[in-house]
């Protein structure tokens, strides 16, 4: 069952009166639930351009992103909100999580707006518990290592259990050891809760961990392997 | 969310502290200025009305002191309708105070008046006939004098003791108290006596004290002394300077609101200024928390917050130490600190909607930004 469908997707960009740069050109494909899928890339070639319009954080110029049934260019912003908060995670290279505020509290954080329960508050310490960083939970994100920063961030994405985690670049700021430990983090969340994973990555030696990888291009598709190895972490 | 509001305001705390003094500063103006202003109009207008009888002077004479009518003037006023007692007094300079500085302005306003205790007999509506310590004068009296007590004050005067005055020396028989500053400050003696001091001319007085039968016809006499005498004597009632004093402090008080109110803008613009700053600062952060599912209204609703919380906490704080100033100058002036609920809570909805609108536009404009855009910063 596909929980993603993608079909003839546009995001064209005007620089100067003349020049139009295509980031994403006439892209379709399907993402079953409980996939996880690889967008690799050169820089430029429009893998994070398409994972923003999947996350709805962009608009295509042409085309449709379809999750779970709803149907994303006819939303408005409060909808898109909703799609965000009830079916989305994401996960950044960056972290992003909010300074100031402890790590359990980044956690809570897409909650803050909606009320915060003591059932979810309880979950939250058992995410940071599960990924090794239980200690850490009242420490702030400047006290934290690249990869502890990183696991409050995928603790963070699951908090509203989402049906699909996007992940932009979830290694690039960390070293390989760190990096290998997340991936093999999403894989155990993607097997066990069935959560959908897709991930951007510029980074090769990742493939060999993930079962389906699309390759772009000057913003096209130019393979979509669904035979990847896998390999154990 | 009031956890990350605060974290929010606590990440760059210099900037917070000085948007809050900002603020603070336009508060405690307001509660400062606009109680005292409100104090002295109060004040002014109690030690006004206090004094219920009309001065008849001179016509054309600027004050009392300068002001010479002739003796046979007390009759013709005790004839005028209305009239229950005329009282004749001399004023003059006593700035020559034994103990006192010449060039100390307070000179300006201590002078001797004389009286006729026979005629002012149990005047009590004049305040300094009220002697609390001592006795009043007498017609018998020669070179006694009462003083106010602010005067006695300051002089660390008593009862029996002397006072130097133009050079002569008279004994302290009693002390008045009022609550009009400025005839605390008198010294009250046998008309004679006076008259002798100042030297001022035989069949002369500097005015009089005219009393109605009935305070209610106050008016109605003035205007009666003032059409009888026209063109020789002018008729004084304390309530129509009282009126052109409250007129004048209630215009003062505009101003002083002006004055307040643009140290509140310029509060609330800094409030504005920390709020553009912080969202320009913030402005991945936003992105990061829309991506996530935060609605535009609650990323509105947070810095509207950040916004509110930094007013009313410099609200509160610039109320106390308005508080505290308009005491202390209460304290030191006698002029009374006119603070009231009111007052407080126009002053903290003045801080409220600095907040508001200080938070508005920079949350407008976050939330008009895309997620994407915010994303990338």
């Amino acid at each position: 069952m596909d929980i993603i469908t993608v079909k003839n997707l546009k995001k064209y960009y005007n620089i100067g009166e003349h020049n139009e740069v295509k980031a994403i050109d006439d892209v379709s494909f399907e993402v079953e639930k409980g996939e996880f899928l690889a967008i690799v890339g050169p820089s430029g070639s429009g893998k994070s351009t398409l994972l923003h319009m999947l996350g709805c954080l962009d608009t295509p110029t042409k085309g449709e992103v379809i999750i779970d049934s709803s149907k994303i260019h006819e939303l408005n912003e409060d909808e898109l909100s909703n799609i965000r908060f009830t079916k989305l995670g994401f996960i950044f290279q960056t972290f992003n999580l909010i300074p100031g505020v402890s790590a359990v509290d980044n956690v809570l954080m897409p909650l803050m707006p909606y009320g915060i329960s003591s059932a979810k508050r309880i979950y939250s310490h058992k995410l940071l518990k599960k990924f090794g960083i239980g200690r850490r939970a009242n420490h702030d994100p400047g006290e934290l290592s690249g990869g502890e920063k990183q696991r409050v961030a995928v603790a963070r994405s699951l908090i509203n259990n989402p049906k699909i985690i996007l992940a932009d670049e979830p290694t690039g700021q960390l070293d390989s050891k760190t990096g290998r430990e997340i991936i093999r983090l999403m894989r155990e969340l993607n097997s066990k809760n069935k959560i959908t994973f897709i991930m951007v990555t510029h980074d090769e030696t990742l493939l060999q961990y993930v079962k389906r990888v699309i390759r772009l291009k000057d913003g096209k598709i130019i393979s979509d392997d669904k035979n990847g190895k896998m390999l154990d972490l | 969310m009031i956890k990350i509001i605060i974290s929010n305001l606590l990440r760059n705390k210099r900037r917070s502290f000085l948007t809050l003094l900002g603020i603070l500063i336009g508060v405690a103006a307001i509660i400062s200025l606009v109680s005292v202003s409100v104090g002295l109009t109060q004040r002014s207008a109690e030690l006004l009305t206090s004094f219920q009888g009309i001065f008849v002077l001179e016509e054309g004479a600027v004050d009392v002191p300068y002001s010479f009518v002739e003796e046979e003037y007390l009759n013709d006023l005790k004839r005028v309708p209305g009239v229950e007692l005329v009282v004749p007094e001399i004023w003059g300079s006593a700035n020559s105070i034994e103990g006192l500085n010449g060039d100390s302005p307070l000179s300006n306003f201590l002078f001797i008046v004389g009286i006729d205790p026979k005629i002012a007999g149990n005047y009590e509506a004049a305040p300094y006939y009220s002697v609390t310590e001592g006795r009043k004068l007498t017609s018998n009296d020669r070179n006694s004098v009462v003083v106010g007590s602010t005067l006695a004050d300051m002089f660390d005067l008593s009862v029996g003791k002397t006072l130097k005055i133009n050079g002569k020396t008279y004994t302290l028989i009693g002390i008045f108290e009022t609550n009009n500053m400025l005839m605390s400050l008198l010294v009250i003696t046998n008309i004679e006596t006076a008259r002798e001091v100042t030297g001022f001319k035989e069949g002369y007085y500097s005015n009089f004290q005219v009393v109605p039968n009935n305070p209610g016809d106050l008016k109605l006499v003035k205007q009666r002394i003032e059409s009888r005498f026209e063109g020789k004597l002018q008729a004084i009632s304390m309530q129509d300077s009282a009126e052109l004093i409250t007129s004048f402090i209630s215009n003062l008080s505009v101003a002083l609101w002006f004055i307040s109110g643009i140290a509140g803008v310029v509060g609330g613009i800094g409030v504005m200024n920390t709020m553009l700053m912080s969202v320009m600062e913030r402005i991945q952060e936003f992105g990061v928390l829309k991506a996530i599912g935060w609605r535009n209204k609650d990323v509105m609703t947070m810095i509207v917050m950040e916004s509110i919380l930094l007013s009313l906490i410099g609200g509160i704080i610039g109320v106390i130490i308005g508080f505290l100033v308009s005491t202390l100058v209460s304290y030191y002036t006698s002029i009374p600190s006119a603070i009231d609920f009111g007052l407080i809570m126009q002053a903290m909805f003045f801080a409220l909607i600095m907040g508001v609108v200080g938070g508005l536009y920079p949350a407008y404009k976050s939330s008009m930004m895309s997620p994407i855009e915010a994303v990338k910063g």
